[in-house]
This record gives C-alpha cells, sequence and structure tokens, in this order.
C-alpha cells in the first residue's frame, strides 16, 4: 500500500475528529486532537508493513472520531458549567442530564426556579423607580406575602412575582390568580435593600446548586460512558 | 416489553464471550484507580498507559477513550502532562502524577484494600468449595 494513502485515511480521520471538536476551545482541539494523532502514530510505527486493513483496523481501535468528539464535547461544557457563574452555562450543563433522568430533570427545575427568583428580585430593583405604586413587597389577603407587581385593583386584584402563602402553603413564581381585598406595602423605599439581597441569595443558591449538581451527575454519566470497557479477549473475539 | 426483555436476555445468551453486565460496571469503576495506578512514580504515555492496562489487568477501553479518561484527569489537577520530543519521529503527551494524584490514589489504595479483603472474606467458603470440586 502506498504510504500516502495511509497518510489520507490518518488525515481523514483526524479532519473529521476536528471538525466535530468545533464546540471546544481551539487550543484543546488542537491538543486532544495531536494527541490522537501521535497515538496513530505510534501503533502504524509498530507495524512492520503497515496495510489497509492495519491502518484501519488501528483507526477502529481508537474509536469512531464523531462519538469521541462527542464526548469531548460534552465533557468539556460539563466541566466549564461546573465552574461557570454564568446561568445560562449552568443550566445548560444542567440540561445535559435532565434529558437523560429523573435526577438530572428535578434539579434542573429547582436550579430554574432558583434562577426564576433572581431575576424577579433583579426586575424589582429595575422597575421600582418607573413604577413606584405598583412595584413593592406586598401583604394581601389570606397573608399572602408577595415581592413583585401589584395591578392597582382592590376587588380581583393581580399580584406578580414571588408570592408566599402558609394557607394553604404555597410558593410561586407569577401569580397566585385574582384575591380581592386590601394590598398594603410592607417595604416602602426598603425594597431596593431587600431585592438586593434577595436576588443575591437566590442568584448564589441556584449557582452552588447548578455547579454541585452538574459535578456529581457527571462524574456518575463519565463513569456510565465508558462503556467499551471489556475484557481483552472478548474485544478481539468479534 | 416483554418482548424487548426477552429479546436483550437472548442477545445476552448468545454472546456469551461478552461480559457480565455487574463485570462491566466493576472494571468501569476500578478503571479511573488502575490508570493512576500505572503512573504511579512514573512519567508514560498513551500508549504506554494502554499497554500496561492489557498486559496487567483484564481492564481494557477503546483506546480513544483512554485520553478522555486522561483529559479528565487531568482537568481535576490529578494528573499533569507535558509534550516530549523524545526523537521518534513525532512529539508524545507524557502523563505523571500531581501531589493531589498521589494522595487520591494512596486513598483509593487504601479503601481498595479494605474493601477488597472484607469481600474476600465474605467470598471465602464459596471460593475454597470451588477448589475442594475442582480437587475432586
Amino acid at each position: 500500500m502506498p504510504s500516502d494513502s495511509i497518510a489520507q485515511a490518518i488525515d481523514r480521520y483526524l479532519e473529521t475528529l476536528r471538525k466535530h471538536c468545533a464546540r471546544v476551545s481551539l487550543a484543546e482541539a488542537d491538543e486532544f486532537v495531536g494527541e490522537i494523532r501521535s497515538h496513530i502514530m505510534d501503533r502504524i510505527s509498530a507495524e512492520d508493513n503497515p496495510t489497509p486493513e492495519t491502518v484501519n483496523a488501528i483507526l477502529q481501535r481508537v474509536g469512531d472520531p464523531k462519538q469521541l468528539a462527542a464526548r469531548l464535547v460534552a465533557q468539556t461544557e460539563i466541566r466549564r458549567a461546573a465552574r461557570s457563574l454564568s446561568p445560562w452555562t449552568i443550566l445548560r450543563g444542567i440540561l445535559r442530564f435532565a434529558m437523560k433522568g429523573v435526577a438530572g430533570a428535578v434539579s434542573f427545575l429547582i436550579t430554574a426556579a432558583a434562577y426564576g427568583c433572581a431575576a424577579v428580585c433583579a426586575l424589582v430593583i429595575v422597575l421600582k423607580p418607573v413604577l413606584p405604586h405598583r412595584i413593592g413587597l406586598w401583604l394581601g389577603r389570606a397573608h399572602t406575602l408577595t415581592l413583585g407587581y401589584w395591578d392597582g385593583e382592590i376587588v380581583n386584584s393581580q399580584l406578580y412575582g414571588i408570592s408566599l402563602r402558609h394557607d394553604p402553603v404555597n410558593f410561586v413564581i407569577g401569580t397566585l390568580g385574582p384575591a380581592s381585598g386590601p394590598v398594603r406595602d410592607l417595604a416602602g423605599s426598603h425594597i431596593y435593600v431587600i431585592a438586593a439581597l434577595a436576588g443575591a441569595a437566590f442568584f448564589a443558591v441556584a449557582t452552588l446548586f447548578g455547579r454541585w449538581v452538574i459535578s456529581k451527575l457527571s462524574l456518575r454519566k463519565f463513569r456510565g460512558s465508558l462503556n467499551t470497557a471489556t475484557p481483552v479477549n472478548a474485544r478481539y473475539a468479534g | 416489553m416483554l418482548y424487548m426483555v426477552f429479546k436483550k436476555t437472548r442477545s445476552h445468551e448468545e454472546r456469551p464471550d461478552q461480559s457480565e453486565p455487574w463485570e462491566g460496571q466493576l472494571r468501569k469503576g476500578t478503571l479511573e484507580m488502575a490508570i493512576l495506578a500505572i503512573l504511579w512514580k512514573k512519567r508514560l504515555y498513551g500508549l504506554e498507559i494502554l499497554r500496561v492496562l492489557e498486559s496487567s489487568s483484564s481492564l481494557c477501553i477503546l483506546e480513544g477513550t483512554l485520553y478522555l479518561i486522561l483529559n479528565r484527569l487531568k482537568a481535576a489537577s490529578v494528573v499533569d502532562s507535558e509534550w516530549v520530543d523524545a526523537g521518534s519521529g513525532h512529539p508524545r503527551k507524557y502523563y505523571r502524577l500531581t501531589p493531589a494524584g498521589e494522595e487520591r490514589l494512596s486513598k483509593m489504595a487504601e479503601f481498595w484494600s479494605e474493601f477488597s479483603a472484607e469481600l474476600d472474606q465474605l467470598i471465602g467458603p464459596i471460593s475454597s468449595r470451588k477448589e475442594f470440586t475442582n480437587a475432586k
């Protein structure tokens, strides 16, 4: 077999690998592809007279380049998410697990809810100067406490934001529905401090919980993904 | 559904050379420790690690997977790596344990020794019975 056709087969393999590593940083992709290239060269140089069959066998033993790249991308994204402060990156990281199991789905919902609360707090701070009589910490009917927006009505009034009610126990992001009765602002101008502290707390909880979940689930997923671990005799049996 | 379960069972029976699922799980769980153990007081590149893995244990992985594992171990600061041009015509990436990796491996080895000793006690009667049967 001419050596240039061996080189072509290797280049094709490495090109596919690199192409599918696009979502990894350039340096990391270079490092990984370089290492796989080095491994293939080592395997080929161990052969006395490499043929198309031996080269194909070597490439097969290294693994499908698309799958290898996909696993590198997943590994990198999860690692990035586990260290990130960005809600988007963390949620995207947990979403990978949410598609594959109940633990992931529940964790995703908890994290998304905590980020939702943080977003409501941020909106309260932004909107208070614009709507000073509508944004606040509202005590409504049946001791419902709401941080957010009140529509100004007494009958069938709507409160939007984060609501807490003790009977029945309810914690809602959004609205509990229309209710009648007096509504009182408890915070006044202190709303900025309250919203800032609550927002920071929700953000911190969401970030720490999200990162913790990613670290825990990624280890489980990683060990589960080593599905090619088989005895040596079994691997060559087929 | 029942058919699928049946089919799965059948397909497993038809491939007697394949390891049992619990064996696979056990191997997966010990793979990381095995790789770290291979790197104990040594600096090796990927193919060398793979050869030791194949020759000294029944742990075997798709070759590309090894680099994903090493990549993950490096990100966890358990191993360190450097490219070395050792005159083989192409550079090789050598791995070695970091102090944190040595500490982690020591803890893993300690746990494994206790764990396997306990299991040995449990399965002792079964093993000795088997030896007795073989002797007969």
